[in-house]
């Protein structure tokens, strides 16, 4: 075999073992989640429990890179220097840890290796509020409305944005989006674009319209391939979100243009 | 086919690498340490060693000096896994007596065509 061809016997043994180091990390993924739950839940031994977490964190910080996907390594790494970081597994500590396996099942998920420059990113603005205050990176006092579909995809976009340091409204309609951001005035609004009724576009520029509300921020979530389709004429106080992996980044970017970051 | 001794305290690198190599026909021993990589390479003489560097009790180093001083085992090529490759490591590598070196993480392809160079014809 000459540089420069393909080896088809190798191409496919790759793909056989890129696929099983996918469903074995699902599978770590799980156990390290199932530790955080019975240390959450004092049950199981805490000595034992962090051991298993370090232990399967290591494993996929060092098997990432060899099937494509360096930014597990990255966040692993991330992982372990917090786990060294912090002086015990409490209960802000093991949720911050859960916010890292979110990360890294993102990656997983997607099959895809994000940018690294999005990936650093995502990784040095990680809202940890296991560690000292201090180091929080918003702003004291900044409120959220959070407006989207009921489901798994909204409890982690409203714990990730807890953690960050955000009092969290949520709200489950459109129509009370606009009563709750008239009488709690959130600073920062984050709608789906597609919603009941109307669209996440349509209720921007009703709150954009209405004096009360005008001041806040809205960030508006979509599917990337949404982007630049029907979503022409955005109003100034609009900027346009990922939803999925690409979200954190998205948000720290977000933030750090509007100076919301200590 | 040729048969390669892995030599690396991390399950998961040697189930990754062992399922590789024997999936292209190797024969592949494993070690979990040092003092058992010295044993399996005097017992089941291995045509090249795969060496972790980074093990406790043993480093790498140091079990590849072992294996060099030795005169039944010296002509065995090794080669070095790390994640360490600045040039101050690539040179400590050599001078331990490794035949050559591999990046961790490990990059398929590139293990394949480096263990070719460094088997005995």
């Amino acid at each position: 075999m000459t540089q420069g061809q393909t080896d088809p016997d190798l191409e496919m043994i790759l793909a056989d073992m890129r696929q099983e180091f996918i469903e074995n990390s699902e599978d770590r993924l799980d156990e390290v989640e199932g530790s955080v739950s019975r240390l959450l839940a004092d049950a199981g031994r805490p000595d034992h429990e962090q051991l298993e977490i370090k232990r399967h964190v290591h494993t996929l910080k060092g098997t990432g890179g060899s099937f494509g996907f360096p930014a597990i390594t990255v966040w692993c790494h991330a992982l372990e220097d917090y786990l060294e970081t912090i002086k015990e597994l409490g209960v802000d500590q093991l949720w911050d840890v859960q916010l890292f396996i979110d990360r890294i099942r993102d990656v997983l998920e997607s099959g895809l290796n994000p940018d690294d420059m999005e990936v650093a990113a995502a990784v040095k603005g990680m809202p940890l509020r296991g560690l000292s205050r201090e180091r929080s990176p918003l702003k004291a006092g900044m409120s959220v409305m959070l407006l989207m579909p009921k489901g798994i995809q909204r409890k982690i976009i409203s714990r990730e944005l807890t953690t960050f340091g955000f009092k969290v409204i949520i709200a489950e309609s459109s129509l009370s989006a606009v009563d709750l951001a008239i009488t709690l005035r959130p600073d920062v609004v984050i709608s789906s674009h597609v919603l009941d009724r109307i669209s996440g576009l349509e209720l921007a520029r009703v709150l954009g319209a209405i004096e009360a509300t005008s001041h806040h921020k809205f960030l508006l979530m979509t599917a990337s391939d949404e982007i630049g389709a029907d979503l022409g004429g955005l109003p100034d106080h609009v900027t346009v979100v990922r939803k999925g992996r690409g979200f954190s980044a998205d948000l720290i970017k977000f933030l750090s243009a509007q100076k919301l970051l200590n | 086919m040729a048969k390669i001794l892995i030599i690396d305290d991390a399950d998961e690198t040697r189930t990754l690498v062992g399922r590789f190599l024997q999936a292209k026909g190797y024969e592949v021993v494993q070690a979990a340490d040092g003092n058992e990589g010295l044993e399996r390479a005097a017992q089941d003489r291995p045509d090249l060693i795969l060496m972790d560097l980074n093990m406790p009790h043993m480093t790498g180093f140091e079990a590849t000096g072992l294996l060099k001083n030795n005169s039944d085992l010296r002509h065995i090529p090794v080669l070095a896994l790390s994640a360490e490759t600045g040039t101050g490591n690539r040179d400590a590598i050599y001078e331990a007596g490794c035949d050559g070196f591999l990046a961790k993480p490990i990059d398929f392809p590139d293990l394949l065509q480096t263990i070719g160079k460094h088997l005995p014809r």
